[in-house]
């Protein structure tokens, strides 16, 4: 193995310590903006956030120091996941603007994306079906109170 | 001994009524589709459901949701047994002899063998929770919040010692987990954190969308992505088991039930841990006579019992202590959390008719698995012709308007998103989330707790060494912690 190729797997494996670190900096740069203590000199508001935000900064530079075997855990191919947060992200979008029906075939047809191996027209048949399903327990039989097309 | 009696008592009638013997077949039902289906585990499921417990009184809402936990232990049994391929995490210890025994030509027996050692150690591990809970819980009402705040660290150390993440990244999870807990109006004092402004997070970080995301959504993709292909099962035959199956499997089944339930009752145990080490007292056991590892029914026993009866007793930590013991009781505590209820030794107090709706309830719906699983087994390996991809888009469709339906909120279902990415990340990146969604459940009690000890204590750290049971539990958290240190350095 080269020495290129072991910068790049250690890079790898810091690479979650080092995050968590990072977001232990901002949670304490967040925190210390809060009381540390009270006048009354009972514990403030910032004195537990600050304790663990310390503590997620050390034991993530810790675990960027020490981790090994990141590299080799990272699967291959993100098209599901990615697939999968779009069909969340479609029916957070769809839902205020266009109704229930058309964010649920969205997002039912985005998740049968997910997997590949559906022709495009078996995929939105699908995701019809299910959206129509979705529609009939939760608008139907649930009442919830949205629309099943057109705006809130 | 009274005590139990009179929780069971109390519980009885709630248990026995018509809507919630419903939920509880719903939920064995359900338990045990997620169970034989790879990819969707009890965990997820449970999450995934959050939303419907709201339209459900408390009872009903906790009996369907312990209900897919142990469901799924059988469950698990049947994609164990006949495709070496374990529906849930503990079902890989069954695999290894059940897997012999179906390509043996036994699975039915193998898989009949697997559902009456569960039914018995849930019957046990009922009885031993009914007997332990009220003592637990009065050894924890005596505490004060120097203890308090020592039990629940001894609770997240556990949790992270039986993480499969690394110790260093486990600790460090649960403590970003502590802090998104802590998002919103700091009980104390009023004042907003780590809210930047955004009024929907006054309140905190939504339990649903953290749990559905980082467990629901993360763990469909984890499906995916390793493969959801159906498979060809091998034939099942009768699910009866022969007379020598039964005389070979009881006294395993009764060990199995014996080292799970105890298994169970440890905070972070899990209910892998059980049915492993049931197999090892096994092993052990049929290693001087040599048979092992040819398709044993002890094999099969011995793990199955254990992991169903690890499953109910790890009820124990949360209803006697308020300590969720592995990721399924902390979505468990959150739906206690959602009902107005908070886990703890106030529980077993106050709510006896509610502990002894559940006890009661495990015991009924054991049994209603057994009538599930025996008869119908061919139609739940049938199952498994089922594509990932169709219960994917059904689950994530549920998921999206079940969230909808209970908090009506936009922004919850943007947390949904970002809990579901931080999931996929934390997958991809080889780290189990439990370790972040115990540290949030555990935030706002344990913030409270410490902040209270300091205060009687005049600010004074030594507090937390000066009582004897304070200082014992935290000496129980770094012996954990220094134990899984050492397991984890040891070469496999």
């Amino acid at each position: 193995m080269s020495f290129l190729q072991l910068i790049r797997i250690r890079a790898i494996d810091a690479t979650p310590g080092l995050l968590l670190a990072a977001l232990g900096v901002a949670c304490l740069v967040v925190a210390l903006g809060q009381p540390f203590r009270l006048p009354s000199g009972r514990p403030g508001p910032g004195f537990v956030p600050a304790l663990l935000a310390a503590s997620l900064t050390v034991l993530g530079l810790l675990h960027a120091a020490t981790a090994r075997g990141a590299a080799q855990a990272a699967p291959g191919g993100a098209r599901a996941g990615i697939m999968l947060c779009l069909a969340v992200a479609g029916f957070a979008l769809l839902l205020p603007r266009v109704g229930f029906l058309p964010a649920s075939w969205a997002a039912g047809s985005l998740a049968l994306a997910a997997a590949g191996g559906m022709r495009p027209l078996a995929i939105l048949a699908g995701g019809g079906a299910l959206a129509l399903a979705a529609t009939a327990l939760f608008l139907g039989g649930l009442g919830l109170p949205t629309p099943a097309l057109g705006a809130r | 001994m009274t005590e139990a009696l009179a929780m069971l008592g109390a519980g009885l009638g709630p248990a026995l009524l018509p809507g919630n013997l419903l939920l509880c077949l719903a939920g064995v039902a359900l338990g045990t589709l997620v169970g034989v289906l790879p990819g969707l585990g009890p965990v997820a499921t449970i999450a995934l459901l959050l939303p419907v417990t709201f339209a459900l009184p408390p009872a009903g809402a906790l009996i369907m949701l312990a209900g897919i936990y142990y469901g799924a232990q059988y469950g698990s049994s049947t994609t164990a047994i006949l495709l070496r391929v374990p529906g849930e995490a503990s079902g890989v210890v069954t695999a290894q002899e059940g897997h012999l025994l179906a390509r043996a030509g036994r699975a039915g027996p193998a898989l009949g063998i697997a559902a009456l050692a569960s039914l018995l150690g849930g019957v046990i591990a009922a009885l031993v929770l009914a007997l332990l809970l009220a003592p637990l819980a009065r050894f924890a009402i005596a505490f004060g919040p120097a203890e308090t705040a020592a039990l629940m660290l001894l609770g997240v150390a556990a949790a992270v010692a039986l993480s499969p993440a690394p110790l260093l990244a486990a600790w460090a999870l649960a403590a970003f987990g502590a802090l998104l807990g802590l998002v919103g109006t700091d009980v104390a004092g009023g004042r907003p954190r780590f809210t930047f402004g955004i009024p929907e997070l006054a309140d905190g970080i939504g339990f649903i969308p953290l749990a559905m995301g980082l467990f629901g959504v993360a763990e469909l993709i984890r499906a995916l992505e390793s493969g959801g292909a159906a498979r060809r099962t091998l034939p099942v035959g009768s699910p009866w088991p022969a007379r020598r199956d039964v005389s070979a499997a009881a006294g395993p089944a009764l060990r199995g039930s014996v080292i799970g339930s105890a298994i169970g009752l440890l905070p972070g145990a899990s209910t892998l841990l059980a049915a492993l080490a049931a197999q090892a007292a096994e092993r052990g056991l049929f290693r001087r006579r040599g048979r092992w590892g040819q398709g044993e029914m002890a094999g099969v026993a011995a793990p199955e019992a254990a992991n169903n009866a690890a499953a109910q007793t790890s009820f124990a930590p949360l209803l006697a202590l308020g300590l969720p013991a592995n990721a399924a009781m902390a979505v468990l505590a959150g739906a206690m959390f959602l009902q107005g209820i908070a886990p703890g030794p106030g529980v077993v107090a106050e709510r006896p008719d509610l502990v002894g709706a559940i006890i009661i309830s495990m015991l009924v719906g054991n049994a209603m698995l057994v009538a599930l699983n025996l008869p119908f087994v061919g139609l739940w390996a049938a199952l498994l012709r089922l594509p990932l991809r169709l219960l994917a888009a059904l689950v994530i469709v549920l998921c999206c308007g079940g969230l909808w339906a209970s908090s009506g909120s936009v922004f919850d279902l943007w947390l949904l998103l970002g809990f579901a990415i931080l999931g996929w990340a934390l997958s991809r990146a080889g780290l189990d989330p439990t370790p972040l969604l115990i540290g949030f459940t555990l935030a706002a009690p344990f913030e409270e707790a410490l902040r209270r000890a300091l205060v009687l204590a005049r600010g004074d750290w030594s507090v937390f060494l000066q009582e004897p049971a304070s200082a014992t539990l935290l000496a129980a958290a770094a012996a954990t912690t220094a134990l899984a240190a050492w397991m984890r350095r040891r070469p496999e």
